[in-house]
């Protein structure tokens, strides 16, 4: 999503050109004809080539039900078409987000087996760095605290709504680590360490705490198709929880053993479900792997 | 087009570049490859067609709608809440619009 930008005294308005370059659409701007990419928001050619346009950060895909429960009073693009009748019922590329191998229109290879092509992502910019958070590794790690590049940025995922979102984390000249994603009252919480507040975890506002309405910056993130990401971004990084098995029960036991964990959900109640000898066990093969898992860790800092 | 005295292989591919030379590259002038990466044309113009005078309704109506599970994009801006239903934005890819007072490009 972009802003748009003014153009001898009006903003720029676009149109759909029907040609794609690197399976993503190309725009043009009615104005001066000039040619967009959609996905690096660049004028490619025309009279305005070389223009980069300001990605507007405040949007996120999700679902429905989600984006209503965090903004009851939203309106909605209404689906009435001309003629009056109800537009976008159903999805007509269904078939092809369920494909695992459909890569584009034209048959593209996965340019990178680092993943599947069709993994979902959430592709964060920040400067010149971008960074891909597989929603493989966000199911099991749901809230994040990284860098991309020197921007220091949390990622928060709700796995029902499969929405990601990507916030810086600086706040008033420091810079905040977040911890206890949670599910209280129905919404997505999360509280930073540092002083403790309460923070509204999709939205990046703090609800209770010293820090009581402070908001973080939104990063620009797109959720996008891994193999589409890699080619518009070959340099792109992929985050990677740092542990040694993204296994969620063992996960939990992690941080009942003392490992950092940033994450608390439902998963912890099935922890307490599991019969004695069976959490014994686990818990013994844990304190084997615990040295290697620290090393690792260590290895990755 | 008839080329009477010509394989049809040759017909066809002078068909197709006649027809190439008529729509969106054509028009636009726009490269074979950028970045070694070539530019297909897949459709004339507008033959999607952006969205430049969007007509909103309340969330109310519109849960008349949409699906629970539906996705949308949801944006947000000086005290403004709206929401896009994907499956739409499959039909038009670009909405143009205003939110907060700020231009905005709605694309998917």
């Amino acid at each position: 999503m972009y802003v748009r930008p003014q153009h001898q005294e009006a903003p720029l308005t676009f149109g759909v050109s029907g040609m794609l370059w690197k399976d993503s659409l190309i725009t043009y701007d009615r104005q001066t004809r000039s040619l967009w990419s959609h996905v690096t928001g660049k004028a490619l050619k025309g009279p305005l080539q070389g223009t980069v346009l300001t990605v507007y950060p405040s949007s996120m895909q999700t679902t429905w039900a989600q984006w209503r429960r965090l903004h009851p009073r939203t309106l909605v693009l209404s689906k009435r078409g001309r003629g009056g009748a109800l537009e976008g019922m159903h999805d007509v590329y269904e078939d092809y987000f369920q494909s695992e191998t459909r890569l584009g229109i034209f048959g593209t290879k996965n340019p990178d087996a680092s993943l599947p092509g069709k993994e979902y992502v959430l592709g964060v910019s920040a400067g010149a760095a971008r960074s891909a958070y597989p929603f493989r590794h966000l199911s099991v790690q749901p809230l994040v605290n990284d860098r991309v590049g020197t921007e220091p940025v949390v990622v928060v995922f709700a796995k029902e709504a499969a929405t990601a979102t990507a916030f810086s984390r600086r706040v008033g000249g420091k810079t905040l680590e977040f911890r206890q994603l949670r599910v209280a009252g129905g919404d997505l919480l999360m509280t930073d360490a540092e002083t403790g507040s309460t923070w509204r975890a999709l939205e990046g506002v703090a609800v209770v705490g010293r820090l009581e309405g402070q908001r973080l910056g939104q990063v620009p993130g797109t959720m996008a198709f891994w193999f589409a990401w890699k080619q518009i971004y070959p340099q792109t990084a992929i985050w990677k929880p740092a542990w040694c098995h993204s296994n969620e029960l063992e996960l939990m036991l992690r941080r009942q053993l003392g490992c950092r964990a940033g994450w608390q959900g439902s998963q912890a109640r099935g922890v307490l479900d599991l019969r004695g000898d069976e959490m014994t066990q686990v818990l013994a093969r844990l304190q084997q792997r615990r040295g290697s898992c620290h090393s690792e860790r260590e290895a990755l800092r | 087009m008839r080329t009477p005295g010509l394989p049809a292989s040759i017909a066809l591919a002078l068909l197709l570049s006649l027809t190439a030379a008529a729509t969106a590259r054509g028009q636009f002038g726009a490269p074979e490859a950028l970045d070694g990466a070539p530019i297909y044309t897949v459709l004339p113009v507008d033959a999607i067609p952006a969205i430049d005078h969007p007509q909103y309704v309340p969330a109310e109506e519109a849960a008349a709608f949409l699906k629970p599970d539906e996705p949308v994009m949801g944006v947000t801006g000086g005290g403004e809440a709206k929401a896009f239903s994907l499956w739409q934005l499959h039909i038009h890819e670009i909405v143009n619009d205003v939110i907060g007072g700020t231009p905005v490009a709605v694309t998917w």
